[in-house]
Formats: structure tokens, sequence, C-alpha cells
């Protein structure tokens, strides 16, 4: 197996960020965020990132053209975006198989998203297997292993340090870093920088158990009977409907598209929405199909494990837990599973 | 702690018993031992979910809000020092009635912050939330009955960052606040669970009129934190939920309280959500207040 010396993680990403634009998890306050890496910054693995990587896909803004009015005439300038290759550091198996779900949305079923494809395209994935959950960690209830690295080109992960007594551990530079490839891209960029990385012995460090679990067996033949539960009643109170559960999912994908003028000229633009706010679904006639919080959050969650199954095979969650380390009242999705399991539901 | 979840659940178990009450608004255990979520009690029976511990932070007088109650009926709520405030703001803006709430009034030691919690972290030795150590009132300011015995306020953190960003040069303000505002991502959480941001229609949602685009840029993030400042000018709690709430670790009670600071000095030391009959700086017209125009 190959690995890379702790010491060395920091040149190895200098190294690729030559070769391409290069994003990796670096802390800002509490958060972590994906930003564009910068000698002498440094990573952050212990936790995930604030915003998941589908911002890095499908941005929260992304401007589309812009146009000018020139008398009588127009004139219009396309803006999408034309990057050059990219590399994207440390995405957890969450948040890699977040981007497979989406890949359906955007890429599948007749239609391709230009500006997805694009970046789709471009962007090479290194991800970081994961062997500690944080605390509000799901993802192996959605039938994800953490430490599967699916779908990504280059997969890091930490190796098991040698028995140095408790105190060095702490002390010393920290876990060597396996690497392995998994595309010929990954191989390619692998080979290049074979400088930084050297053969072991040593194993990867298994994954400790998530701290959450929920089963979703007959989950979504259980909901079909369930549209006019009065649990939905019940949970939603709770709920304060911000946007947060929806921004910070990774699977979320909702958008608007919306202009700003100004005189003579303007751009047009596509913005993240979200389901739980309150003109999401109001109509231009003033009708609103989903009036009250509680048709909007029965929505978020039949969406995510009813209708996308039904369409794409598979539940619009990874388990990331996000939702519920962000919302200010913990209302995630294991708890909402969690109830729809205790249900009863009234067979008529 | 334990006495305290003890009385809330006998007396709620006799309010609901007694149906002097539709519902209560108090906490329950959520998922994981350090999440304390508000939970909504409507018999008798489920009053063994009801909890009082270190992470029941959250402000619970928003929720009133929404509550529907029919003529006659009542809701009961735990009541902090800063949910009594909001109380207090929403019986102000005539959004609730005094007469319809029966307030469990609990006084609070402050609560633990729970916000950037590793699993490496020992959740019985968590630090103080931000909000409690800049509280002025920790002791419910109205309530029906009284759990536990006053505590003293030591709002040491209060104007602390205030005055952090009053020293700084007016570039690094400007530098300062549009660093904060750029991180914002329009989740509109601070909206959501502030008790002053009571409007039934935001003007954010009225989207045909425009008054706000949906840009996540800096100057529309900055558009909204600001007017939204502006709007509870006077009326803020200081309870600081935006800033709990928001996902970003915007530095958004920074923004109230230099208002609140600025009003203490301009039209002397006033406490929003306190007392009943204050009348509000910012409503009222004095022949005497400050006149810097002239």
């Amino acid at each position: 197996m190959k690995a890379i010396k702790n010491l060395l993680v920091p040149q190895f990403i200098d190294a690729l960020a030559k070769d391409m634009h290069l994003l990796a998890p670096v802390k800002k306050g509490n958060n972590v965020y994906f930003k564009t890496w910068q000698s002498g910054m440094e990573l952050e693995w212990r936790r995930n990132s604030f915003l998941p990587p589908k911002d890095l896909f499908f941005p929260q803004m992304d401007l589309l053209y812009k146009y000018s009015i020139l008398g009588q005439n127009g004139e219009i300038q396309e803006l999408t975006q034309s990057e050059g290759p990219r590399a994207i550091v440390g995405i957890r198996n969450c948040d890699l198989k977040s981007i497979t779900l989406l890949d359906k949305v955007f890429l599948s079923e007749g239609f391709e998203d230009p500006a997805y494809r694009h970046r789709r395209d471009n962007t090479v994935l290194i991800a970081y297997n994961c062997s500690k959950p944080q605390p509000a960690c799901f993802c192996t209830s959605l039938g994800i292993n953490p430490q599967g690295g699916e779908g990504a080109d280059l997969v890091l992960f930490e190796l098991e340090q040698e028995d140095l007594g408790k105190e060095e551990k702490f002390s010393g530079p920290g876990p060597d870093y396996g690497i392995e490839a998994r595309t010929p891209k990954g191989e390619e960029i692998l080979k290049k920088q074979r400088d930084y990385v050297h053969d072991t012995h040593k194993k990867a460090v298994p994954f400790q158990q998530c701290p959450l679990s929920f089963g979703t067996d007959g989950i979504l033949e259980k909901l079909q009977e369930m549209f006019e539960h009065s649990l939905w009643d019940d949970l939603s109170k709770r709920c304060l409907r911000c946007g947060i559960c929806t921004y910070v999912c990774p699977t979320c994908h909702c958008f608007d598209i919306q202009g700003k003028n100004a005189g003579e000229e303007g751009f047009k633009y596509r913005c993240w929405d979200s389901c739980m706010f309150s003109d999401y679904t109001l109509m231009a006639g003033g009708h609103d199909p989903r009036p009250t919080r509680m048709e909007r959050f029965r929505n978020r969650f039949l969406h995510k494990l009813w209708f996308y199954k039904e369409r794409y095979g598979e539940f619009l969650c990874t388990g990331c837990g996000r939702c519920l380390s962000k919302c200010p009242v913990h209302l995630d999705i294991s708890y909402v599973a969690g109830k729809i399991k205790e249900a009863v539901v009234d067979v008529r | 702690m334990k006495k305290i979840e003890e009385m809330i659940k006998k007396q709620v178990y006799d309010l609901l018993e007694k149906e002097e009450i539709k519902c209560f608004i108090g906490f329950e255990k959520g998922q994981l031992p350090f999440y304390s979520p508000p939970a909504f009690i409507t018999e008798a029976g489920q009053i063994e979910r009801l909890i009082w511990d270190d992470f029941c932070g959250a402000n619970l007088s928003k929720y009133l809000l929404n509550a529907v109650v029919k003529p006659g009926e009542k809701i009961g709520l735990a009541a902090k020092g800063c949910d009594s405030r909001g109380i207090l703001r929403l019986i102000q803006d005539n959004q609730v009635k005094r007469e319809n709430l029966i307030i469990l009034g609990v006084p609070c030691r402050g609560m633990k912050d729970v916000s950037n919690l590793t699993v490496e972290d020992n959740f019985n030795q968590l630090p103080t939330m931000e909000k409690c150590l800049a509280c002025t009132n920790p002791n419910p300011v109205i309530y029906d009955f009284l759990l536990d015995e006053k505590v003293e306020a030591n709002p040491q953190k209060r104007f602390l960052k205030v005055e952090e960003v009053e020293k700084l040069t007016l570039d690094d303000k400007y530098a300062f606040w549009s660093g904060e505002f750029e991180k914002c991502i329009r989740c509109y959480a601070c909206r959501n669970i502030c008790p002053a941001c009571n409007c039934r229609s935001c003007y954010l949602e009225q989207h045909r009129v425009g008054w706000h685009g949906k840009a996540v840029e800096l100057a529309e993030n900055a558009n909204y934190i600001l007017t939204r400042a502006i709007h509870v000018a006077g009326r803020c709690i200081e309870c600081g939920e935006c800033e709990r709430v928001c996902p970003a670790e915007l530095s958004l009670s920074t923004i109230n309280k230099k208002i609140i600071k600025d009003i203490n000095s301009l039209f002397g030391e006033y406490n929003a959500g306190v007392n009943l009959e204050d009348k509000q700086p910012l409503c009222y017209y004095h022949s005497d207040d400050p006149d810097e125009f002239r």
C-alpha cells in the first residue's frame, strides 16, 4: 500500500495545487470550509465542512448571463463558467455519495445541466475516509461505507500509528495517511507526485461506530399511507421553518432563477431555494399549495424518503448529520425517520 | 436541575389534568445526550418527556406566535429570563395576551454551548453559551409560578465585542462587517427565532414588490441583516438567539447590542422586554431628546 508521511501532506497538496485549482477543508472561525488552497494553510480533518461540497458544483449563487439595453436593442453575454481543472481534497464518503445523488438530478432523465456538467467533468475528487465519526453522524444507516471511497479518484485515509506510548502519540506529528488511486485520473496524479509517496505495511484505522442509526426498511411503503397522518402536525410544531437544513444538506438541490436590474444593465442568476420558505410554492395568482409549515415540513421529508426514492431508486439522504448538528431545534431526518417507524398507521 | 425538572412535571401534570392549559411548551431529551430541543406537551400522560438540564438554551417564546388557541384556552410554558423577556416582547407588540398564558418561571444559571462539539469533547464539561455570559436578566421578569431561587446577574460580556469593534478604524470596521456579511447563507434562522421579528408577513418574502433580491452576495446580505437590525432596534430583548442559531457564526448580537448601547447613551438606560409599563424610547418623543441634526 502507498502512504504519505504526515508532515509531507501539506507539501503534497502544495504540489497538486501547482497543476490545478485546489480546494481543501480549512477552518474559518469554528466552521470548516472548502477553500482555495494556499501554501501555509492548515488542513482541518477533524470535522466535516459546514457547507457540503454541493456548493462547489451547484453554487448557492451562480451567475447565468448579463445583459445591457442599448436603445431598441439589447446585448446578452453568457456567464457560463469555464473554469480550468480543479481538485477537491478531503471529501468524506457521505458527501461523495451526495454527488452521485445530485448527478442523477442534474445529469440524467434526458437533460444535462451544462454548468453542473462542466464542473463535474473538470474536478478530481480526493476523498478522505473517516475513521472517527462526528457526534451527529449516521451514514451507515443509509448503507454508506464511510471508508468505501466510491466515486472518488483518489482516496486518503488515516493509518494506524506505531505504539509510541500515549504521550508521544499526542506530541508527535500525527498519523501518516494511506493513499489509493481509484480511477485513471487518480493513478496519473499519484504517479506524478510519487516523490511524496512511500510503501507501507501499516493498516488503515478502522471505523468506529456511528453514534446514531435508524432503520429504513419499509419506510417508503409506510410513508405512502401517511400523507394525512397527524404525525406531520406534531413534528412540524417544533420547526422554525428556516432554511438551515436545506442549505447545509448535501443532497437538497432546489433553486430559483432571479434577476437583478440596475438602470440599463442587469444579470440573471440561479440561487439555492428552500422548500421551508413561505414563498417557495406561492403562485402568481396568490394560491399556495403548501400554505403552512406542516405541508412544507412534510414535503421535505417525503422528498427525501419517498419521491426521490421512487424516481431514482435511492433515499435522498447520506447521513452526514449536518441537519442535526446545525438545526437550532435539533429536528433532523434521523429523528423524523424514527418517528415515522413508531407511528401507527390507520389502514382504511 | 433535577429538582426543577420534577417541579415542572408536577405543575404541568396538574395544569393539564385540570384542563387549565391546552398545551405546554418546554424541553425534552433530543437525539443525543447534549441536545434538549423544545417539546409540546398536550396530555398529562406525556409529562415524562419533559426535562430540565444544562442544554435548554433555546428561547421558547417565539412558538407562541404560532400557537393556535381557541378563546378561553391557555398555553403554558417554561421561561428562563430570556424566554420571559421574549414573552413580554410579544405581549407589548400585541401578538399574545397575558391572560392566555401560564408561565413557569425558572431562574437560569446559564446554559451550555453545544455548537462546536467534536467526538473528543466531554459533554459534561462544555463551556457556557456566550449569550448567557452577556445576560442581564437571568430571572424571569414575568411568571405565574417561580420554580427556584432567584440568581444574580453577571453580564460580564454584554458589550465586550461591541467595545472591541468600536475601537477599530473606519476601514477596519468596514472590513470586519463585510467579512461577517459575506458568510451569511440567508437561511433566515435569525429572523425566525427572534421574538422581536413578529411580523406575520415579512418584507423579505414579498418578492413581487421587490423590496429585496434573493442574490446571496455582500450587498444583499448586508441589506438583509441591517434592515432586520433596524427593525428590531429598541425592541431587541438581548436573548442572543440570532447568534446562537446562525449556522455561519455571524456576530449578529454585536449589531443589536451596539444599537442598545447607543440607545442607552442617548435616551437613558432601557432594557426592552423587562417591564410592561416602560415606554419604548424609540416609540415616544420627548422635547429634551438629543437632536444632533439641528
